[in-house]
């Protein structure tokens, strides 16, 4: 048996967070000339781009990084988790992410983000359009109205990673490949406890308001919006109504898949990110 | 479909059966206007159908119109009608009583009403 060696490297990086001073554990592949940093979603970690890293096609062109935020995947905790409650605010995830950009040096980047990650983009296309080449939103929506009770994600009596599971099975596309799904809920099932619930304190109770979204220049930062037809976290007709609001905001409804296109199906995701990238290395 | 075939296409299922072992109690799920009464005994349906069962007094009811329920149990439900969390989202599936059993073995009820898929007729692709 030959033995196959991924081209990804990863490193612990120590940086200043909002929260304090965190170790953060940062993955990379490629040597193409764009950065391209991508962020995870609620209650996972950066495994959900493994395929991305994996890409020859995408490395050739992009240097692909990701991390996993604090408390999630490999990145540190706070010594006193266990009376912490973490909560995600939107200030704390944008000043994240471009201290993330900072630390790494990476001068003008693409970034883009699914569910959380495409929701915070939102918030640099409004507020830092000069700092990115372009942003591209993964499930990008302004506000998701609470259907389910976030209490049982985080008390003992609750197994929060089996519930996690159970609530993330249906996002994923039903033609997705067994592994790629296996491998996407187990992100899920391996998260810390009131971790997800944290995450969507951001999701769900920071909505952006419309006239902000409004103010948003594409002329600044391209901004590309790609959402699965299974999504029913991020429904397709809540990114459309995304760009009903942005002038010039470029809206892809990809068929058959779900919330985490990047994780669940790679080949049929690059269908829909490829000519994005080309646009994008292009411009 | 019927409570008698959704309670063989579960109990025929030990994997699910399996995971559902902590559940018991009667479920009753609202199919439009017929009430269908299930009676989980750890993960396996001792009893089905649409009396209710002698003694029993329902822990959980999920409810949704006929045609909601026939789109999630086409063999390929459409998006939206694929998953009772999306049916939540929706704001077409009530679910009413013991929310703590609901949301605690929600892979094991789900996976339980999505059964009936098995058996529907795949559609063909025009």
């Amino acid at each position: 048996m030959t033995a196959f060696v991924e081209p990804i490297s990863g490193r612990y990086v120590h940086m200043d967070l909002p929260a304090g001073r965190s170790r953060i554990y940062v993955e990379e592949a490629g040597d193409g000339p764009v950065p391209l940093l991508c962020l995870h979603t609620a209650g996972s970690d950066s495994r959900q781009y493994r395929h991305l890293l994996n890409d020859p096609d995408v490395t050739s062109r992009f240097r692909v990084i990701t991390f996993d935020m604090p408390w999630h995947g490999r990145s540190s905790v706070p010594a006193n988790w266990r009376d912490a409650e973490y909560t995600l605010t939107s200030d704390d995830y944008s000043a994240m992410v471009l201290t993330v950009c900072d630390v790494l040096d990476l001068g003008r980047p693409v970034v883009m983000g699914c569910s959380i990650g495409g929701r915070i983009v939102l918030r640099l296309a409004r507020e830092h359009p000069d700092r990115f080449r372009a942003l591209i939103g993964l499930q990008s929506g302004a506000a998701v109205a609470p259907y389910y009770d976030r209490e049982y994600l985080h008390r003992p009596d609750v197994h929060g990673g089996e519930l996690s599971v159970a609530l993330m099975s249906g996002l994923v596309g039903p033609a997705a490949p067994a592994q790629d799904r296996a491998e996407t809920l187990w992100h899920y099932a391996q998260g810390g406890p009131g971790v997800f619930k944290g995450d969507l304190h951001f999701y769900k109770d920071e909505s952006l308001d419309a006239e902000d979204l409004a103010r948003i220049d594409t002329t600044r930062c391209p901004l590309y919006l790609l959402t699965g037809e299974y999504d029913y976290s991020c429904m397709p007709e809540d990114t459309l109504a995304l760009a009903e609001i942005i002038p010039g905001a470029e809206v892809v409804i990809m068929r058959g898949l779900g919330h985490f296109p990047m994780s669940e199906d790679h080949a049929a995701f690059m269908q829909h990110l490829g000519p994005v990238l080309e646009r994008i290395q292009a411009s | 479909m019927t409570p008698a075939v959704l309670r063989d296409l579960v109990n025929a299922d030990e994997a699910l059966v399996r995971r559902g072992r902590l559940v018991r109690g009667t479920v009753r799920i609202d199919v439009g206007g017929e009430r269908w009464y299930l009676t989980i005994e750890q993960g396996r349906i001792a009893e089905a159908g649409t009396e209710v069962p002698g003694g029993a007094q329902t822990r959980l009811s999920l409810s949704a119109g006929q045609e909601e329920w026939d789109a999630f149990w086409e063999a390929e439900p459409r998006p939206g009608h694929h998953d009772l969390m999306a049916l939540l989202r929706r704001r077409v599936l009530t679910v009413e009583g013991d929310t703590h059993l609901f949301m605690s073995h929600l892979r094991y009820i789900k996976d339980v009403l999505e059964k009936p898929r098995s058996v529907a007729t795949r559609r063909i692709p025009s």
